[in-house]
């Protein structure tokens, strides 16, 4: 699995950072819930508190990922290949340590989806027909179901994605907010076109989040 | 310290609609049921009443003292709705809690409570509709209650229509009698969608907000015809407004109208003389 996320990965140089340049390879999709499946249960990870969740939203009615009745994590037919949405913050960097990989932070997510944000500045109406965005399907769609955009699928779509940092602030650790950068597939045009990064709760697993992970360092 | 907010709503009362219409704010967080729908332990507490005496310092309620993730849960909640930053909002959407409200002030005193209301019918039509009275657990939670309601006798208890009816008009009952423990805000969603604009600044003035322009923006987009799916929150105004009137009998209205006249008179869905 490690292998199979690794090689999928774009090579990006990240500039202009404040460690100066360097190389980073970004997961060219999101992970997928069947990949999460996957990877959790070779992991032996589970949900076995009765009334809540550490990892993973098993309880909305429409979640990608569930905790069926063997004890392992799975998903239907249908969902197999679409963003593993309802991963928390704490699922969702698990997941990208399993791979030896992490979560993006902020500054690499605005670079490695600038020609994405590019597209839409300057032709909305060509980059929303090629995005799942704005409720156009209504659901989340397979993660290689449009073009690639700067060498990623999705960039600014289908799911949004957990960032690394938390937000600045005085929380305590039980109230972090982390950052959830992109979009989504029901984020509206209104809000696509104005905000690409806001807080999240970094406790809660929901259907619109989904996870992108990258690995310091170019190609082995 | 900003207060944090609940908005209360009947399922399919629009509730996903207003959430994200606050949710686009850019000082407004509203977390969507995160008890109801990241948790089983509210679900099957569905209706089971906890009043204010029911809050226990130490455990929140007795009936958490055995359900520790639930109850570690919860306190997370508690802090970061409090722990809003310096001019930010945090609150949370919910379709459970009405019959808990006299606890949750106790146990968050803080609380400022939105109530939203939709047309019963309207309500009654949508989850008929899509045959969503399973999702909610109706034939449990529902039916065994109406047993002791006389008034709903002239249909079976398993009639899905008077499962919905008496959930909309006994969940409305138990939110409105205390609400006064609270600053509360009543939400008409038809309000919302006929006049939004002077709707939406009663709404976030209740929350100490300017409306902003992302919001106006939002509510223009959500009239248009989308890939709408049951928790879309794009639906034409006539949708929302007239919908029912094509998919309900007229034994299904007057059934409706019958047993909940006073609350729909109350609230402007039919004319006081009606009662």
């Amino acid at each position: 699995l490690r292998s199979e996320a690794s090689e999928n990965a774009c090579e990006i140089a990240i500039g202009g950072l404040q460690d100066g340049l360097r190389r980073v390879r970004v997961a060219r999709a999101k992970l997928t819930a069947r990949f999460v499946a996957d990877l959790f249960n070779a992991a032996g990870i589970g949900e076995w508190d009765p009334d809540t969740y550490r990892f993973v939203n098993i309880y909305n009615p429409d979640a990608a990922l569930r905790w069926d009745s063997a004890r392992r994590f799975s998903c239907s037919a249908e969902r197999m290949t679409h963003p593993a949405t309802g991963l928390n913050w704490a699922g969702a960097s698990l997941a990208a340590a399993l791979l030896g990989a992490r979560l993006p932070r902020c500054a690499e997510w605005t670079l490695y989806t600038a020609p994405a944000t590019a597209w839409l500045c300057t032709d909305p109406e060509g980059f929303y027909s090629l995005t799942n965005v704005a409720q156009s399907v209504g659901d989340t769609t397979p993660v290689e179901t449009y073009p690639l955009i700067g060498g990623l699928f999705d960039p600014l779509g289908n799911a949004c994605e957990w960032m690394e940092e938390p937000l600045p602030g005085p929380d305590a650790p039980a109230s972090l907010e982390r950052y959830v950068a992109g979009a989504s597939w029901s984020t509206p045009r209104s809000v696509l076109e104005t905000t690409l990064m806001r807080g999240k709760w970094g406790r809660v697993g929901t259907r619109s989040i989904g996870t992108r992970v990258l690995w310091d360092g170019p190609v082995d | 310290m900003s207060r944090p907010f609940l908005l209360l709503g009947h399922h399919r009362s629009g509730t996903n609609f207003v959430n994200d219409l606050l949710q686009i704010h850019p000082d407004c967080e509203c977390l969507n049921e995160p008890l109801s729908m990241h948790s089983t332990f509210w679900m099957q507490r569905d209706l089971i009443a906890w009043g204010e005496q029911d809050y226990d310092p130490d455990h929140m309620h007795r009936d958490l003292e055995g359900h520790p993730g639930a109850a570690t849960y919860l306190a997370d909640l508690h802090s970061y709705l409090h722990a809003a930053p310096t001019g930010r909002i945090r609150g949370a959407k919910e379709t459970l809690l009405f019959e808990k409200l006299g606890w949750l002030h106790r146990f968050a005193p803080a609380f400022q409570v939105i109530i939203l209301v939709r047309d019963p019918r309207a309500v009654a039509s949508s989850i008929i509709g899509r045959n969503m009275q399973h999702l909610w657990a109706y034939d449990d939670r529902i039916t065994p209650r109406i047993a002791r309601t006389a008034a709903f006798a002239e249909r079976s208890r398993e009639d899905v229509l008077a499962q919905v009816v008496w959930s909309w008009k006994e969940r409305l009952a138990l939110a409105l009698s205390q609400s006064a423990l609270f600053d509360c805000h009543i939400l008409r969603l038809e309000d919302l969608v006929a006049q939004p604009r002077s709707t939406l600044a009663g709404l976030m003035g209740f929350l100490g907000r300017d409306v902003d322009c992302a919001q106006m923006a939002f509510m223009q987009e959500s009239r248009l015809e989308l890939g709408a799916t049951t928790y879309s929150w794009s639906r034409t105004e006539q949708a929302v407004l007239d919908g029912w009137k094509t998919r309900l009998s007229e034994g299904d209205v007057r059934f409706i109208e019958r047993n909940v006249v006073g609350e729909m008179a109350q609230f402007g869905y039919v004319p006081r003389l009606a009662v």
